[in-house]
């Protein structure tokens, strides 16, 4: 028996469906057994990203019925990923806005300059402060009681204050925490290397 | 899965994120983006497209472009999601015309006007998932009554009730490469039916 023989237009699968009865052939074995390999990765969440055309266009209707099952989820990382990409994605794309969300990208861009110009600068500093060093006197005292204490804004300190704590719903937005960290060392940077902000 | 109907408070808390991010603090539109991701994927997008990774990409374009046109979004004392459902549809529509490989999905969505949401203005997002779902489930219901009995069962036992292969020929009484074969021909002949249910 054979299923619908009025139904040829199909340029992806032209053959008409033999019926349930129906011996069949060697090769259609081995295509039925890939086709149950290849679905069983996709019902494990591991699809190939490529497929041969007539096997994705299988698989897509297995995953419609899958889905209008109820069976098919998106992980709460997968979603989490995706709302941030679009978010990050459409931020980058809109026109500035007063109190806007301020691009991070635009910051990461100019980052590894800032990085190597204040690296650079540090590294001139230690060379000049060797060689310009006064000589050590025979029996200094000890400095360390002496030594001046920094205001606590420009000493190693824990950043936990400033970041507060991390929602779980904010817990993607690592970029921002890390710019607001990287602003606020470098303001005390500044302040110590060039007596303000 | 079904969704949790919104709450009276959880709509006030939704307007007053829109009303954030339409003043320019688009970060706002994250918690309403998380709280509509699953019945945008789950319930519009996938169904209509069949493929998991295109679907993921349709939902990151459909959040990308209600953040970039929040502005033009009337606050009607109903939720957001009937809107960005729409804005799904639309975009689901733009990636079969741009691929010709869903075709028969295509056939199977073309009596769907992407303006007709099929539910009611006033409903919330949980009613609209639900209805939506079950309007999936009756279209692929009245394709499966086209094939035969032994295909219906494959396709059930395999694709709905998700059992393993070795179980669902157990439970046909078959061997496994048998039950691979009938499974084989029923999505095939499912396949050729659902386009023609429009």
């Amino acid at each position: 028996m054979t299923y619908d023989p009025t139904d040829l237009d199909d340029d992806l699968d032209p053959g008409a469906v033999p019926g349930p009865d129906d011996e069949p052939t060697a090769a259609e074995r081995a295509r039925a057994r890939s086709f149950a390999e290849l679905l069983d990765k996709v019902v494990a969440g591991r699809a190939p990203a490529a497929m041969p055309a007539e096997d994705r266009a299988l698989i897509e209707v297995a995953t419609v019925i899958r889905a209008a099952s109820g069976a098919v989820e998106l992980s709460a990382a997968r979603r989490a990923s995706i709302v941030e990409e679009a978010l990050h994605r459409a931020v980058d794309k809109a026109p500035p806005a007063p109190g806007n969300v301020v691009s991070i990208a635009s910051r990461r861009a100019k980052a590894p300059w800032v990085i190597a110009a204040i690296t650079s600068a540090v590294a001139i500093a230690a060379i000049l402060a060797l060689f310009l060093r006064p000589a050590p006197r025979a029996a200094a005292p000890t400095t360390t009681a002496a030594a001046p204490t920094l205001p606590q804004h420009l000493r190693s300190r824990p950043a936990d204050p400033l970041i507060g704590e991390i929602s779980r719903a904010r817990s993607g937005d690592a970029a921002a925490r890390i710019d607001a960290i990287f602003a606020d060392r470098l303001d005390g940077f500044r302040e110590l290397s060039f007596g303000g902000p | 899965m079904a969704f949790e109907a919104a709450t009276a408070s959880e709509l006030e808390e939704e307007q007053r994120l829109i009303e954030r991010a339409q003043r320019g603090h688009l970060d706002a539109m994250r918690p309403i983006l998380d709280r509509y991701a699953q019945p945008l994927y789950a319930t519009v997008i996938l169904p209509r497209l069949g493929d998991a990774a295109t679907a993921e990409d349709v939902l990151r374009d459909t959040m990308m472009t209600a953040v970039e046109k929040i502005q033009r979004f009337t606050w009607q004392g109903k939720s957001i999601y009937p809107w960005l459902r729409q804005i799904a549809i639309n975009k689901v529509f733009d990636v079969h015309r741009h691929t010709k490989r869903t075709r028969r999905l295509a056939d199977a969505l073309a009596h769907e006007v992407p303006e007709d949401s099929g539910v009611e203005d006033g409903a919330d997002h949980a009613l609209i998932a639900d209805q939506e779902r079950r309007s999936h489930r009756d279209r692929i219901d009245a394709t499966m009554a086209e094939i035969p009995e032994r295909y219906r069962l494959a396709i059930q036992l395999r694709l709905v009730e998700e059992l393993p292969r070795e179980d669902c020929a157990a439970r046909m009484d078959v061997a496994i490469g048998t039950f691979d074969v009938l499974l084989f021909r029923a999505v095939r002949a499912f396949r050729k039916k659902f386009g023609d249910r429009s």
